[in-house]
């Protein structure tokens, strides 16, 4: 029920616009419109950091966790609610996918982060599916930068346990020498791409379901009656995309939980 | 908490009754990795490029750097090649693991369900 209400109003919004758009004559609303940034507040500390409608998500993100945390966990139960067990769900999944993949004692210390991670980019992505909100996550600079992050610590963390021996990790084991010229880049190169195909990933998914939907929204208002034929679809695409978010989300943070254990275990 | 003034039941009285609960709302595993046959293919598309861009960047620069255009970009390029071939291969291998392990569970889950129905009928049969 509540993603048709959504759908619906998605689809009341494209309508308005392309009213509003012929009634003010000539102001256009470009495919990729919805990802621009707008500043609220100008803040300049040498490089832009003025509070913007994605800063704004990301506010809003954090807050809803938070509330979603502290809701679910006011009162403990021994059985719990159902907020509760929706918190107890994601804590069981996050701690799940790391014991499978980094187990021991490294998972437990992994777990703030992973889950701090998990949380906010699920959040982001489907609060990013309300309709006139902000997806922070369908700009690569924020990917990105978690990617990059990562990738930073992780490669860190394998130095801090292993030492000089953690670039073995750019040797396969078993080669003959000869080929180590060759196999040495390919291995380095495979590892610098980590943090690119992260970032890609989410970005791209987001940024492609966004702006298909915005398409098959233009659709709906050109066909006047006939959109219904395009709403039908939106409908489930919306479904897909929702899908899409949570599915991210979840890669995002099981490819993370990977990368700490190569940086553990080497291979 | 519980109350001090009942009682609590035992925990392994809660887990069986919540295994119970389980069996009948969720079909198999209730947090199962949700993935699609679309998102796999994608992701193995971004693996390759994310390679070669990582060797064509690293080449170009290096060019510019020693001023032996187009050499290392050529070099690069296709050691970038490499690259995302051995990171596709390692997700392929990854998604087959996970897709055996998905038919696994599948398989037990059937099981599971044959071995419950005939325990029914041998109840019903004895009642």
């Amino acid at each position: 029920m509540a993603l048709a209400s959504e759908v619906g109003t998605a689809v009341e919004a494209t309508g308005t616009h392309a009213a509003e758009a012929a009634a003010h004559g000539g102001e256009k609303h470009g495919l990729l419109d919805q990802f621009k940034i707008d500043r609220f507040v100008d803040i300049d500390l040498g490089f832009d950091a003025s509070f913007s409608n994605s800063s704004a998500m990301m506010v809003a993100t954090v807050v809803l966790i938070s509330l979603f945390m502290i809701v679910g966990l006011g009162r403990r139960r021994l059985i719990p609610g159902r907020m509760q067990g929706m918190v107890e769900a994601t804590y069981e999944m996050v701690a799940r996918m790391l014991g499978d993949t980094v187990g021991g004692k490294g998972a437990k210390r992994a777990f703030p982060m992973v889950f701090s991670l998990f949380m906010f980019l699920l959040f982001g992505n489907l609060l990013g599916l309300i309709p006139y909100a902000f997806t922070f996550t369908s700009h690569i600079v924020v990917t990105f930068m978690f990617a990059a992050v990562i990738f930073i610590g992780v490669t860190l963390l394998g130095l801090i346990i292993h030492r000089h021996h953690f670039f073995s990790y750019f040797a396969p084991s078993g080669v003959p020498i000869f080929l180590m010229p060759v196999l040495v880049p390919i291995e380095i190169i495979s590892y610098i791409a980590r943090p690119i195909s992260l970032s890609v990933r989410l970005f791209a998914n987001m940024m492609a379901g966004h702006t298909i939907l915005h398409v098959f929204g233009t659709f709906i208002a050109g066909l006047a009656f006939f959109g219904f034929l395009p709403f039908g679809f939106m409908v489930a695409l919306y479904g897909l995309e929702i899908l899409v978010a949570c599915l991210q989300a979840y890669v995002f943070a099981i490819l993370t939980c990977l990368y700490i254990r190569d940086a553990i275990h080497l291979h | 908490m519980a109350p001090p003034d009942k009682e609590p039941p035992s925990l392994e009285d809660i887990d069986a009754r919540l295994r119970r609960a389980r069996e009948k709302e969720l079909p198999g595993d209730g947090l199962k990795t949700p993935s699609s046959n679309l998102g796999r293919a994608f992701t193995l598309a971004v693996e390759m490029a994310a390679a070669l861009a990582v060797g064509g960047g690293i080449g170009w620069y290096l060019d510019k750097w020693l001023d032996t255009k187009p050499w290392l970009l050529v070099v690069l390029l296709i050691i970038g090649f490499a690259a995302g071939v051995k990171n596709v291969m390692r997700q392929v291998n990854r998604i087959n693991v996970e897709i055996e392990k998905q038919e696994r569970d599948a398989a037990e889950q059937a099981q599971s369900e044959r071995q419950k129905n005939e325990r029914q009928k041998n109840e019903r049969d004895q009642g």
